[in-house]
């Protein structure tokens, strides 16, 4: 292994082991029924919350190529480089005037605020690899606007599927939002947030190990769509 | 036919101004890099918007129609991949325009390719152009369809094209391949056309590439 290699090593696993070897020493990893029930809960509304993002994220991220789409699409992804608890401030008149505090319904809006623009992303930088000219030659034989969306799928297949899973993972990790609109039905950031307050790190750091091999395995299976870890 | 009259279009930092081009059989279009060759026949297509000037095709105006609405099939300069098998994605064009697909695989000979997963760019080149032709085009407008191609892929895409019997201009940097393909030539420099002239290298030119080809037969046993 060449020198620079092994401080790349070095990096990422000291970066890892930051992040997990103090809180693994110190504290048990135990898991609470109510941590499996906040699980579920978020794993449900994450999957509802995709199940709206994805096709709609395709549809701006096609629609985004070109003008008016294309100068409108920073307006989609602003949100991103807000704070998530000023979303929630932002929901909250729409929320609350509709009677959905504390619903599933309000976890789901603020999951799918804040995904949208990482799933639109991602999709848009897959059909902007398509290069201008594949638009342009289904355009000069007829198929434009919603009629190219089944194709182009066809063409950035991976991509949706990374789309689809930074979506629901963007989703799923919510908390600031979340924590304005609908504390209940319970979701896993609340759950730690709240238990974290009341008790200390102690009974959530096995649940938090766990969402982080999740995230870790997950990282590795988009490598391996991307190709990027086969040099591709 | 192909007439395009008093056109203007400025795009990409250039202006393309032309007073007439008459496009009757093949019609190369020849110019260097940065010419404005493709922002030409992008105007043409109706993919940029010209700002003056008329498209006419076989004696229709068709300026104000849409890309998709025009007679006119066009390959861009880009390599074109579409998610497809070859057979399905001439299957479907077929369908979107109401046509058989089967006339156009036995007139350019496409039958082998049919039933091919892995494509080498010759044969993608000649897919797309098939494709193309399922629009029933009267005018077809190929940017470039060469571009990147290796010699062999070349004179593969070069021969079938001398096939087709459909108005064409066909946008080149490479007077050999014009010179092998084409019946007139213009030319185009920062954004004018000159021209057009008559092809009378053709003879010349079928007898350099074959014997070029020959050359690859010979030393390296490649068959077009």
């Amino acid at each position: 292994m060449e020198r620079f290699q092994l401080y790349v090593v070095v990096v990422i696993l000291g970066y890892f082991a930051i992040l997990t070897v103090p809180a693994v020493l110190r504290y048990p990893l135990a898991f609470t029924e109510e941590f499996s029930e906040a699980l579920v809960n978020t794993v449900v509304l994450s999957t509802i919350s995709t199940l709206i993002t994805l096709p709609l994220a395709l549809v701006l991220a096609q629609g985004s190529l070109r003008s008016p789409g294309r100068t409108l699409a920073p307006l989609v992804t602003a949100t991103v480089s807000v704070p998530h608890t000023a979303i929630g401030v932002l929901l909250a008149p729409l929320v609350f005037g509709a009677g959905l505090v504390d619903t599933p319904a309000a976890i789901v809006i603020a999951m799918t605020i804040v995904s949208l623009p990482i799933g639109f992303t991602a999709l848009r930088s897959a059909l902007v690899s398509l290069g201008t000219g594949y638009f342009e030659f289904l355009a000069g034989m007829g198929v434009t606007g919603w009629r190219v969306i089944p194709i182009a799928i066809r063409s950035i297949r991976s991509a949706v599927v990374i789309s689809a899973i930074l979506s629901w993972f963007r989703a799923f990790s919510e908390l600031g939002a979340v924590l304005i609109l609908a504390r209940r039905p319970t979701t896993i950031g609340v759950y730690i947030f709240e238990n974290f307050l009341a008790w200390g790190a102690a009974p959530v750091v096995g649940g938090s190990v766990a969402l982080l091999a999740l995230a870790v395995a997950v990282g590795f299976l988009i490598e391996r769509l991307t190709g990027v870890a086969r040099g591709k | 036919m192909l007439e395009v009259s008093d056109f203007l279009v400025r795009a990409y930092g250039i202006e393309i101004r032309v007073d007439e081009l008459v496009v009757r059989g093949k019609t190369a279009l020849l110019g260097r890099n940065g010419s404005g060759k493709t922002t030409f026949v992008k105007a043409v297509v109706g993919i940029l918007r010209n700002e003056r000037g008329r498209v006419i095709v076989d004696g229709v105006d068709v300026t104000d129609l849409p890309t998709e609405r025009r007679p006119i099939a066009y390959l861009p300069q880009e390599r074109v991949v579409l998610p497809f098998r070859p057979a399905e994605q001439l299957r479907y064009f077929a369908r979107l325009h109401g046509t058989d697909f089967r006339w156009v695989v036995e007139n350019l000979g496409l039958d082998g390719l049919l039933a091919k997963s892995g494509l080498s760019g010759g044969e993608r080149q000649l897919l797309n152009i098939a494709t193309a032709l399922l629009k029933g085009p009267k005018v077809l407008i190929l940017d470039e369809p060469t571009q990147a191609l290796d010699f062999p892929n070349k004179v593969m895409v070069l021969r079938t094209l001398r096939r087709l019997d459909v108005p064409t201009v066909f946008v080149t940097h490479d007077p050999l391949e014009a010179y092998y393909l084409c019946d007139e030539l213009v030319v185009m420099e920062s954004g004018r056309i000159k021209g057009p002239v008559r092809n009378e290298m053709r003879e010349w030119a079928e007898e350099a590439l074959e014997n070029t080809l020959k050359l690859y037969t010979d030393m390296i046993g490649v068959e077009v």
